[in-house]
């Protein structure tokens, strides 16, 4: 769930005059402002929202630390004298740190770019300076300036993560493996399921049930329904066609030429395969506003007649989504092993027949896989569709920030219904086969 | 009594996960100071029963002693940390967060600074790590990992010492020359050991007493010789070394076979038909034109020339030849049973009787 859904459903249900306080007025005929609402327009309230919403990014990478963990660590540091909690603090916890950390690192990262969450609770950080510098015309050097600034403040986490990383996959030595113990919670197991449905509810079925909610209101109140459907009669079937067309097209071409690359560094790895590598990976340190702005400026400067076309932002998209295709298909064709290209080899093909004949159909489920999270990634992508997108051309993302934007919240909760449905579809059918390589990302 | 002669006592100890059962009803007494095998075949239940004793499972029913203290009855439960018993695991389980001293000064905890230091410097000459303190798990070599491992079991000076598959994750070279070296630390460090293995060359070489372990329950317990020379059962005879069966029938002058006679090892009553024990050691392989036997193949094994010879009968059995001598398939020749000791026999079953 992208945020700026959430931050849109959690602002319909607790701002003034919202959903809350219009129940609370109609029930008691109380006046407007009576009843306390949190204010969500402040760090804490954006802190709340984001959190929610990217906790993912901590708790993927937490469990997968967890679960790869042996059993015998724990088992030893039993042996040798630790209590269950003196085990947890000297050897689990150090073991998943780096793993925690790495994804704390992405949470920081990914909320220095975010965009239109911040936008949404009116709460100014630098990617909203730098959009109300670009929008307002008023100055482009500032927004450029603002937007180095920004890049030098994500900088610090991009290496962090990928040293975390690399320093990750030196702790995970071979071991065998045993079932964990399964712990008896006892008087614990009613508070510990509680906290754990909180987080699941607030983070999923809230923002859910207040879109469906919202939907349902909107079509059983024709006003509303004509409001919707009028914004140029097609709405959001044409928004929804609109983004599915760009974001497969986007997903299709950064898969295709990330392959390349991935495959280079994979089979013939050299220095310079990996500076490739490593060029191609850069553009992940950019927070999408501002590849977003470079894009337009380019465009602007030296391809003017592709600028405010389709074609633009499908390249825009396809720029955003390279560095994610070439993670997963690095994982992806990492987990092919040479020796069966080899084999094949032996067993009389060439050297583009075993790619094609083995090492593609082995890799294919992994292939559709990260299809499908490059898919979902540009579906939920708002500022580089803000920034290129052709006028008339709205994906469901921009049609759902530009009512909540205009505060029209009845508006921006259908296409978010239908932005959910869409990217929901490829995630379960990719988080169903659990034997693909794909490396777990956040939604 | 038993309490200063056995360091540990389990009795009729069971143990199941879900459905199957680990370890059923099973007993077992080791001495104190004797380095002690659990032999037996993966998923015998071995594994468990070591722990068991470490207090990483909880029995279903019976009673676990360590040095005359009930650890575990029903009723009674002292956990691992509580049992003051050292492990090495087959992973090793090294922390890989800690470097090889902390490693080894982890089970060291409420000891001061500096007798930890010269603890760990300590155990670090025992098993042969000097100057690799500083070192991580993951930069050492599979044989300086089990150093590691074998110092942090013993870093606390625990009387009980339980080794799971020690040597399986290293190569066979390293075995030979670690299995030695293992042993001698252990006498040093004078602790009661209990190894769980499943290579019975490694039980037998280096344990005083080996028991095999089947479906849960021990087979037999013995020295390694005795267990050898004298299986009381089936399953342990063929468990150990590459033993056959011949028919043969009990007489007065021994037990008699198709290709000779000798003592046996049991009291069964004469006329009774038995299966006889026999290993390529005990037959005597020699080339005549005249032999009733027929070479059927030949493996060289460095030492000795294993073939498979076709008795009149049609029965196969292995025998060994000389290493400097191949005798091509369909050689002729005799065997003769001439074992230099009784062999076991069991009675003849069924279906292992011959079909002429």
């Amino acid at each position: 769930m992208p945020a700026y859904v959430a931050a849109a459903c959690w602002l319909i249900v607790f701002r003034r005059g919202g959903l809350l306080e219009t129940v609370y007025r109609q029930w008691t005929g109380a006046p407007l402002g009576s009843l306390p609402l949190p204010d969500l327009y402040t760090l804490p309230g954006a802190a709340l929202i984001i959190s929610l919403c990217v906790f993912p990014y901590v708790y993927l990478p937490a469990a997968s630390a967890l679960r790869s963990i042996s059993r015998s660590l724990e088992d030893a540091a039993r042996v040798a004298g630790r209590s269950a909690w003196g085990t947890f603090r000297e050897v689990t916890l150090p073991l998943i740190l780096p793993a925690v950390t790495a994804g704390a690192l992405l949470v920081g990262l990914y909320v220095l770019s975010d965009f239109g969450t911040v936008v949404l609770l009116q709460y100014r950080t630098f990617t909203v300076s730098i959009f109300r510098q670009f929008a307002g015309q008023t100055d482009r050097a500032a927004a450029s300036i603002l937007s180095l600034f920004l890049i030098g403040l994500t900088l610090p986490l991009v290496l962090g993560e990928l040293r975390l990383n690399r320093r990750e996959r030196r702790l995970n030595v071979g071991q065998t493996r045993r079932p964990p113990e399964v712990l008896r919670l006892n008087g614990w197991r009613w508070p510990a399921l509680g906290a754990v449905t909180l987080v699941a509810g607030l983070a999923l079925f809230f923002p859910f049930a207040v879109l469906s909610g919202q939907t349902l209101q909107g079509l059983l109140f024709p006003t509303e329904v004509d409001r919707i459907w009028s914004v140029g009669n097609e709405g959001v079937w044409v928004h929804g066609r609109n983004s599915v067309m760009v974001a497969g097209t986007a997903a299709t071409l950064a898969l295709a030429l990330a392959f390349a690359p991935v495959y280079l560094d994979a089979r013939f790895p050299s220095r310079w395969t990996r500076l490739l590598l490593a060029a191609c990976k850069m553009p992940y340190a950019l927070p999408g506003l501002i590849a977003g702005l470079s894009f337009v400026m380019f465009l602007n400067q030296w391809v003017n007649f592709l600028y405010g076309t389709v074609a633009a932002l499908v390249l825009a998209f396809t720029f955003r989504l390279m560095p994610q295709a070439l993670a997963t298909n690095e994982a992806v064709l990492r987990s092919v092993p040479l020796s069966l290209e080899q084999a094949a080899r032996t067993l009389g093909q060439t050297g583009w027949g075993a790619f094609w004949r083995v090492t593609l159909p082995v890799a294919a489920p992994g292939v559709i896989a990260s299809w499908a999270l490059a898919f979902i990634a540009a579906m939920k992508e708002l500022p580089t569709a803000i920034l290129l997108r052709p006028p008339g051309f709205d994906t469901l993302p921009v049609s759902i920030w530009s009512a909540a934007d205009e505060r029209v919240y009845t508006q921006a909760a259908p296409p978010a219904l239908l932005l959910i449905m869409l990217t929901l579809i490829p995630l379960a059918w990719v988080y169903s086969r659990q034997t693909t390589p794909v490396r777990d990302l956040p939604e | 009594m038993t309490a200063s002669t056995f360091l540990i006592e389990l009795r009729k100890v069971s143990k199941r996960f879900g459905s199957v059962e680990a370890v059923r009803e099973l007993s077992l007494a080791v001495p104190r100071g004797s380095l002690f095998a659990l032999l037996g075949a993966s998923g015998c239940g071995k594994t468990t029963v070591l722990r068991l004793v470490a207090g990483l499972e909880k029995p279903d029913s019976g009673e676990v002693k360590l040095n005359g203290r009930t650890v575990a009855a029903p009723g009674v439960w002292v956990p691992p940390e509580a049992r003051r018993v050292g492990m090495v695991f087959q992973d090793y389980a090294l922390f890989p967060h800690l470097t090889v001293a902390a490693n080894i000064a982890f089970p060291l905890n409420g000891v001061s600074s500096t007798d930890r230091r010269v603890r760990v410097a300590e155990l670090m000459a025992l098993v042969g790590l000097d100057g690799l303190g500083d070192r991580y798990p993951h930069q050492l070599s599979g044989g300086q990992q089990q150093r590691v491992a074998l110092a942090r079991a013993l870093a606390p000076r625990p009387e009980i010492v339980l080794l799971d598959e020690p040597f399986s994750n290293l190569d066979a070279g390293l075995r030979q020359s670690m299995r030695a070296e293992v042993r001698d630390i252990l006498r040093r460090a004078g602790a009661t050991t209990i190894f769980v293995t499943h290579d019975q060359e490694e039980a037998l070489s280096l344990a005083d007493i080996v028991a095999v372990m089947n479906a849960g329950a021990i087979e037999q317990v013995g020295a390694p010789a005795e267990l050898f020379a004298l299986p009381a059962t089936r399953f342990v005879a063929e468990f150990l070394g590459g033993s056959f069966f011949l028919p043969a029938v009990v007489t007065a002058r021994g037990v008699e076979t198709e290709i000779g006679c000798a003592a046996q090892g049991t009291a069964w009553p004469p006329g009774m038909e038995v299966d006889m024990l026999v290993r390529p050691d005990d037959l005597t392989l020699r080339v005549e034109p005249g032999g009733a036997a027929r070479i059927e193949s030949g493996v060289f094994r460095g030492d000795v020339y294993i073939y498979q010879v076709r008795l009149a009968s049609g029965r196969m059995v292995r025998c060994f030849g000389p290493h400097f001598e191949r005798y091509a398939p369909g050689t002729a020749v005799t065997v003769e049973l001439t074992p230099g000791h009784p062999l076991a026999c069991f009675p003849r079953q069924k279906t292992e009787s011959p079909s002429s």
